[in-house]
């Protein structure tokens, strides 16, 4: 179990009889290697809980436990070195630090986690490859476009290898398309490389990609469906096939299942799409 | 180091930022360099015209000051022979030795004690060593006087400067034309502003000054050498009650008399600086503590790639130490320009305004390194001690 969250709760108090129950109990156990989305109307603590999961806030009462390390039962002061380590953030809003460039900005959490010089550079480059961004490497992120700032913060997030990747509306900021692109890349770092992501979203979309939604209302678990014939752990090998079938929904003994519809909808969508060009184009050249 | 590293990287690429918090800084380490080359300046006067003095009593005619005595003005009164033997009969003087002072320029008048070139007559004869010795004679190109020089000079490098003159050209004083056989190198105090010649020949030009001295046996100042193992004190207070109508100044009577002239004008010059490195300190506290508002998002951030407090304090102590010992390099170089200038253009009257020393220069950068680090005590610890979840939220 690489997560687990057990009787958590939290509230904030805004002063005088303002109180905020932002998380009333919560319970909830992740594998590895599952692509998990936690969805909910806004209040519903879906945040607040990333955070906590993300060792940037704690809780008042329960527990939670990454890969082994119950991080409630942690000093204040070696909460930082979870944070990069043993998980990764990806925000909405990207969070790139705007005087570093690219490469720069995936090498942060090493820096801070001890790794600097060469080892740090080629390990961000590394990473940087991974998502396809090498050849930006030295840009600066007001110089990227949306979805590239994103696959930065994917690298970013990456790059010590952590136990949990968490995005916080991942897709908040991006267009269809761009989105799509960063839900593919997310989707393949974990189909090929088994890595468990939690994201939090409103967009049905990004739930529809996710092997198992869990929604939140009023501080609360609400219900936990995992979706399609997905099962929730990945196999000990993943060949291309089984990889492929994964997308497609099929189970892992081969009879199918309805796993994965957003996605391999969308891949159909856009193969429509491009043969609608295709004739388009063909509309104005004459045959014969 | 690659803390500096990053650093610098961080302020080179906020240009304007780093620029604003630097110049508050440079106004405060210009003004102290400025005021701290003045007071040097001063010190070095005094203590280096104290030199002659050191290992002797200095006897004036009565009605002048150890100041005075020290940097060779008179105000008209002389020392007669009659007089100078009493001195030299005082048990305990060794001997005594004459000097003579006369403005280089005749009726050159008062212009203070940095003022203009003045010619010390030596008593060569009587073997001026005890001078010698105290004043740092070391010459540049030439040589020495010696015994038996009539018409020749060894001059300051100030005075060498502003008439451009060296070692084997003629000087015409009063007329007359006297061969340079010497330059000294700068002391930064008064031998730079000294012609030095042979006792008889400084008498002569007194005389032909003032035409209502009647001999020319007289002195503008005597030392009086003590004997080997006398107590200088002691001796000074014999001289002034066996001889009268002078003042006695024993060494630590004069170093007495101008320490307590120099302190009250260190006193103004360290105040000013004070006052100067308080704006700058507060200029640097203002604005780290805006760069710090600006970054709030920035430190969130930082802090959930795993940044810990002491990382973000280090980051910020370090920039604004940098910024402060920039700023002092910049105002340390302002500084040192501008008197260089103001010196060049007050040299000519023998003035030499501004001292610029090693001492001061490192004072200067290491009060500009302590007010950025000091002054960002605060900010650091503002930023280092940010909730991450609402410092991401911002902006």
């Amino acid at each position: 179990m690489i997560l687990s969250i057990d009787r958590v709760k939290k509230t904030y108090d805004m002063g005088g009889e303002n109180v905020v129950h932002a998380l009333e109990g919560v319970d909830l156990e992740v594998e590895k290697g599952e692509f998990m989305a936690i969805m909910g109307p806004s209040g519903s603590g879906k945040s607040t809980l990333l955070n906590m999961i993300g060792c940037l806030d704690r809780p008042d009462a329960g527990s939670i436990a990454i890969d082994g390390v119950d991080v409630t039962a942690l000093p204040a002061r070696k909460l930082p070195e979870m944070r990069g380590r043993k998980v990764g953030f990806i925000f909405q809003t990207f969070n790139l630090v705007p005087t570093l460039t690219a490469v720069e900005n995936v090498e942060l959490p090493m820096r801070y986690a001890g790794i600097t010089g060469k080892k740090a550079r080629q390990r961000a480059m590394e990473v940087l490859a991974e998502v396809g961004l090498a050849d930006r490497a030295k840009h600066f992120p007001n110089e990227l476009s949306g979805g590239q700032a994103q696959r930065v913060a994917i690298a970013r997030a990456l790059a010590l290898e952590p136990a949990i990747i968490l995005a916080d509306e991942p897709t908040g900021q991006l267009d269809t398309k761009s989105s799509e692109m960063v839900m593919d890349m997310l989707r393949e770092l974990n189909l090929k490389k088994g890595q468990t992501f939690i994201l939090v979203t409103h967009d049905p979309i990004v739930g529809a990609a996710a092997d198992r939604v869990v929604r939140m209302r009023d501080g609360r678990v609400e219900s936990d469906e995992v979706a399609g014939a997905r099962t929730a752990v990945m196999p000990a090998e993943t060949t291309p096939e089984s990889g492929v079938a994964y997308s497609a929904g099929v189970r892992a003994d081969g009879s199918p299942g309805s796993g994965g519809n957003g996605h391999l909808e969308r891949q159909i969508e856009r193969l429509v799409e491009r043969l609608d060009e295709v004739i388009d184009n063909l509309d104005g050249v004459r045959v014969g | 180091m690659g803390y500096l590293r990053s650093t610098l990287k961080n302020m080179r690429r906020r240009k304007l930022r780093t620029s604003l918090t630097i110049l508050g800084v440079v106004v405060g380490m210009l003004t102290l360099t400025m005021f701290g080359a003045f007071s040097q300046r001063m010190n070095m006067l005094v203590s280096g015209s104290l030199d002659s003095a050191t290992s002797s009593v200095t006897v004036v005619p009565k009605g002048g000051s150890s100041m005075e005595a020290a940097t060779g003005r008179t105000n008209g009164q002389y020392i007669d022979g009659a007089t100078v033997t009493k001195i030299a009969a005082v048990s305990g003087v060794k001997r005594v030795t004459e000097v003579i002072d006369v403005p280089l320029k005749k009726n050159a008048g008062d212009k203070g004690p940095f003022s203009s070139s003045t010619i010390e007559g030596l008593d060569l004869e009587h073997g001026y060593p005890a001078l010698a010795d105290a004043q740092n004679w070391s010459l540049s190109s030439g040589r020495d006087l010696k015994a038996g020089d009539k018409k020749v000079v060894v001059i300051g490098s100030s005075v060498a400067g502003d008439l451009g003159k060296t070692t084997g050209e003629r000087l015409t004083i009063r007329g007359e034309k006297y061969k340079i056989v010497g330059v000294l190198n700068q002391t930064m105090s008064t031998p730079d502003n000294r012609v030095y010649m042979s006792l008889s020949k400084a008498r002569q030009i007194l005389a032909d000054d003032d035409p209502l001295l009647e001999t020319t046996a007289v002195a503008t100042s005597v030392l009086a050498v003590p004997k080997g193992g006398a107590d200088i004190d002691k001796l000074a207070t014999r001289i002034d009650k066996a001889v009268p109508d002078v003042q006695v100044y024993s060494p630590s009577d004069m170093e007495q008399q101008a320490s307590s002239q120099m302190s009250l004008f260190n006193l103004i010059v360290y105040g000013i600086a004070f006052i100067s490195l308080v704006v700058g300190g507060l200029s640097v506290i203002n604005t780290m503590y805006m760069s710090v508002s600006e970054r709030t998002r920035e430190i969130g951030i930082k802090k959930a790639v795993g940044a810990r407090t002491s990382d973000i304090l280090r980051e910020h102590l370090v920039e604004s130490a940098v910024v402060g010992l920039a700023g002092a390099t910049l105002g340390l170089l302002g500084g040192w320009l501008i008197t260089s200038l103001v010196n060049n253009l007050t040299a000519s009257g023998g003035n030499v305004l501004f001292a610029v020393t090693p001492l001061l220069a490192a004072a200067v950068l290491g009060i500009g390194l302590a007010i950025g680090t000091l002054a960002g005590i605060l900010p650091a610890l503002k930023a280092a001690r940010l909730d991450p979840v609402i410092a991401l939220r911002s902006e």
